[in-house]
């Protein structure tokens, strides 16, 4: 052992083991320090929080360990994590995660939708409607981010704006599609935002 | 009836173009924006809108004019409408701002023939208020919707709601929230809406769907719930209102200058948990009657015609509010009718609804008897048939009213 521990070989190879752990390049999929990794596809299926949620309440198709590099899929993980953490409870980690997922995909409309969302259970007007706004201005056919803003506009007294957003809603789903959750969330019938 | 309103409308819609000829004032009056539109084809009538309930001082743009300022500016009534001077419960100061309003126009228009009041949520306390004491000038018709008309009751309601989250959740980590009947510990305290928000989750798991709450979340939510009679939807809004609005109003030296206006002493409780852990607070008499003048409607309307709307299930300003002014306004001058809703809402109303309401005031203000729920109903359902206003309608005439001491207990 004590001729081992003089072995220069054994101390260069040591350090270089040391150096490629600490310095490997890390691909999007992994998670930032300190935070959960994402469970894949079979860990959603068996009943995880973790689903992630398009716009119109229903949850995404995509498998969620893309491998690609890109910030879209960075915006795509760090969503994940940001609604992990929100039905999880931990609000302050969500609001912060979501900030994240917005920053590195600010043409994303999923964080945005599912951020201004939370803000409008939260109350918070003022920061929910230019979120759903900007959701709404990425994908006008989304009936959803039509009635996200209806809800709040409605909720933050902008009536005229609400009917406005219902009225287009009703233009790609028929009027009568729409109705109210029990939160009183407009919503496509037989649609819900709280899909687990 | 329906012949009058349908021509009305027809020649509104037409007339749209044109009535896009229009003057516009915009300004700043002692503390408070204006903003004023008046068609070329003016009636002579001005008509006033008074917004809710804000929480932030409105800065860069003109007021806005209200959900039915388009089809009123096609119609020929000018539109008027004031920031307020104050911000969240701004009646203390709105009877000037009204003042102020009408003095602008009379200045940059002249003086209208007559004058309709209309106001949402803390809109309608502020008209309410104004058709007994601004003294505008010929005020003929008012048109509140989810109004607080019962008016500074309304922070009796508060308090409780105040009081009884410490009672059920002071105690839970990360859910305490200072202040108890002072709303916060100060009117500056430094705690945001989303902190309070997140108070809240802590004790009863509020922002999650329900299959993602822990057993002592729910419990506690579904007493929360039980014990203030609040839809689950609204009680973040509620929370809000009880933490910033009081604390706004307690601490504001226009307003109540430090001093406790809404006491709960004596009160019963029903749940016997929260009647006995409840903290029992004095209320001052000064303060008091000063937010009760500020303000408790008397009734005192003289000819004033009102048609008031409500949702059934409003989760901030209760449908009770309705019964509170009826008891003090005499029924040949006041019209009220109640949409049923499915789900909670606040002044959920739709296009049709609100659009059978104003044509119902004016209507009888030009003449026509006066109207029911189930005539503004019927009209209501004219519009949407004619494809005049987006329904559906669903005004309930035979909707009964509960009284307000079933909620907020007398004091």
């Amino acid at each position: 052992m004590k001729r081992l521990l003089q072995n220069k070989w054994f101390w260069l190879i040591g350090l270089v083991i040391i150096l490629l752990t600490v310095f490997w390049p890390r691909t999007a999929g992994d998670p930032p320090p300190g935070q959960r990794l994402a469970p894949n596809s079979s860990e959603r299926s068996a009943g995880s929080e973790m689903a992630e949620f398009a716009p119109d309440g229903t949850e995404f198709e995509t498998p969620i360990d893309v491998p690609a590099q890109t910030h879209e899929n960075d915006s795509t993980l760090l969503n994940e994590q940001a609604m992990n953490a929100w039905y999880g409870g931990d609000l302050r980690t969500a609001m912060a995660l979501f900030e994240q997922a917005i920053a590195a995909g600010p043409d994303n409309p999923v964080p945005h939708t599912n951020f201004g969302r939370l803000l409008t259970l939260m109350v918070v007007f003022d920061r929910a409607i230019p979120l759903l706004e900007h959701s709404r201005d990425l994908q006008p056919e989304n009936v959803q981010a039509w009635l996200d803003l209806a809800t709040a506009y409605e909720r933050a007294q902008l009536f005229s704006k609400s009917w406005e957003a219902q009225a287009e809603a009703g233009k790609l789903v028929g009027a009568s599609s729409i109705t109210r959750d029990a939160r009183g969330r407009f919503v496509v019938t037989g649609t819900t935002l709280d899909a687990l | 009836m329906y012949k009058r309103i349908f021509l009305g409308l027809l020649a509104s819609f037409l007339a749209v173009p044109a009535a896009l000829a229009s003057s516009s004032f915009t300004g700043e009056e002692d503390g408070a924006f204006y903003n004023i539109v008046v068609p070329d084809t003016w009636n002579g009538t001005l008509v006033i809108w008074n917004h809710g309930y804000s929480f932030n001082p409105m800065l860069a743009d003109p007021p806005d004019l209200g959900p039915l300022a388009g089809l009123q500016l096609a119609q020929g009534y000018a539109v008027a409408a004031s920031s307020y001077s104050e911000t969240q419960w701004a009646v203390f100061k709105t009877t000037q701002d009204l003042q102020h309003l009408v003095n602008i126009f009379k200045e940059k228009v002249g003086k209208p023939d007559s004058i309709i009041i209309t106001g949402a949520s803390l809109g309608g306390i502020v008209t309410a208020d104004a058709l007994e004491n601004s003294n505008l000038g010929n005020v003929v018709g008012a048109f509140p919707f989810c109004g607080a008309v019962a008016g500074s009751r309304v922070w009796d309601g508060a308090l409780d709601i105040r009081l009884t989250y410490d009672a059920i959740c002071g105690s839970v980590p990360g859910a305490a929230i200072p202040g108890g009947a002072t709303g916060l510990p100060s009117q500056f305290y430094p705690l945001t809406g989303e902190g309070m928000a997140i108070a809240l989750h802590a004790c009863t798991g509020i922002l999650a769907p329900a299959a993602f709450r822990t057993p002592d979340q729910q419990l506690l939510l579904d007493k929360l719930l039980a014990s203030t009679q609040l839809p689950e939807n609204f009680i973040v809004t509620d929370l809000g209102f009880a933490v910033f609005g009081i604390a706004d109003l307690i601490y504001d030296k226009g307003k109540l200058h430090g001093k406790q206006g809404m006491g709960n002493e004596g009160v019963e409780y029903d749940d016997p948990d929260v009647n006995a852990d409840i903290e029992r607070v004095s209320v001052n008499p000064g303060a008091a009657r000063r937010l009760a003048n500020n303000y408790r409607p008397t009734g005192d309307v003289g000819d004033v015609k009102i048609v008031s709307l409500h949702t059934s299930k409003d989760g901030l300003i209760i449908v009770e509010n309705e019964k509170e002014y009826q008891d003090v306004v005499n029924a040949e001058n006041l019209t009220v009718a109640i949409v049923a809703e499915a789900a909670p809402s606040h002044c959920g109303f739709t296009a049709a609804e609100l659009t059978a309401g104003w044509e119902s005031l004016t209507g009888w203000l030009a003449g026509a008897p006066q109207p029911s729920a189930a005539s503004i109903q019927g009209t209501c359902q004219f519009l949407e048939g004619a494809g005049l206003a987006p329904g559906p309608c669903r005004i309930d005439p035979a909707f009964v009213i509960p009284d307000m001491d079933g909620r907020i207990k007398p004091r």
